[in-house]
């Protein structure tokens, strides 16, 4: 497994600095179908996108902190 | 008129020292500023004042603001520099010594068994915010800024580039790195290892 997530790895790594063309990408696709573990692998990371944005909570600005932007800034509040 | 042309013209204005037009300006972006500094300060009072710093910039700077990205653009860029100079002040640590608490080249070498659908559902959600909390906590500033702009707050690589001054590449590599180190976080700070479920083996 560990073989298997090095080598996604290296080829990810290898070409995260040019712009993925096509054939590259149609490779990356054929590699992982055939690989259990890295499907796994590219799951797990997707669950964790997911729970954090779960996690996540709206940041709202509040009135005070407005209030006192306006404030500082020597504007009037619209 | 276009979102864009509209835009411009109430940029222009408020460089040209039309307050009207500097007031619609910061009730525009003012939230979402707020929203991205809570997320790299973790609390009110450090947030305030990036929200404060960052528009007091922006009026002392409007005038060299050349459209070359959006003002919402630079309006990040400068909140995120902001809030990353004083993370470093307040941490008064060296960025690469905070690199270095992390073995990132170890990271994509764990093995991680396979977690079960509705994971969220299992989780206590007062526990998860904490699991969650403390393993972005933990994750090095240059590395958890490239997270919250394009996993929580949705910008595209290149955005998230333009924003941080930095390559698309370099983006895509923090980011990586970013996913894999909280994913391997979570499955830890939530003891999955020792139900044997799933998380590291």
């Amino acid at each position: 497994m560990v073989d298997n997530n090095k080598k996604l790895s290296d080829i990810l790594n290898n070409k995260l600095s040019d712009d993925i063309d096509n054939n590259m990408v149609q490779e990356i696709v054929d590699y992982i179908k055939k690989c259990e573990d890295c499907k796994m692998d590219i799951d797990t990371i997707q669950q964790t996108i997911k729970l954090a944005r779960t996690g996540d909570f709206e940041v709202l600005i509040p009135k005070e902190v407005s209030k006192r932007l306006f404030e500082v800034l020597g504007l009037d509040i619209e | 008129m276009t979102d864009t042309a509209s835009e411009r013209k109430l940029i222009s204005s408020a460089q040209n020292g039309d307050k009207k037009a500097i007031s619609t300006l910061v009730s525009k972006y003012s939230s979402r500023i707020y929203a991205v500094a809570f997320r790299l300060m973790q609390n009110e009072e450090d947030s305030e004042d990036v929200l404060q710093e960052t528009f007091i910039i922006m009026l002392n700077k409007l005038d060299t603001f050349e459209g070359k990205s959006s003002l919402y653009t630079w309006l990040y860029r400068v909140a995120t520099n902001v809030a990353l100079g004083k993370l470093r002040k307040k941490k008064n640590i060296d960025d690469s010594m905070s690199w270095d608490k992390i073995e990132f080249e170890n990271i994509s070498s764990l093995e991680i068994a396979n977690w079960p659908d509705h994971l969220e559902e299992k989780f206590d959600a007062v526990e998860f915010r904490k699991c969650l909390e403390k393993a972005m906590d933990e994750l090095p500033d240059h590395y958890r800024t490239v997270f919250i702009l394009r996993d929580l707050e949705g910008h595209s690589t290149r955005n998230t580039a333009q924003i941080l001054e930095i390559s698309e590449a370099n983006v895509k590599v923090r980011l990586m790195r970013a996913r894999l180190y909280l994913r391997d976080q979570l499955a830890y700070h939530l003891k999955c290892v020792n139900r044997g479920e799933y998380g590291r083996q």
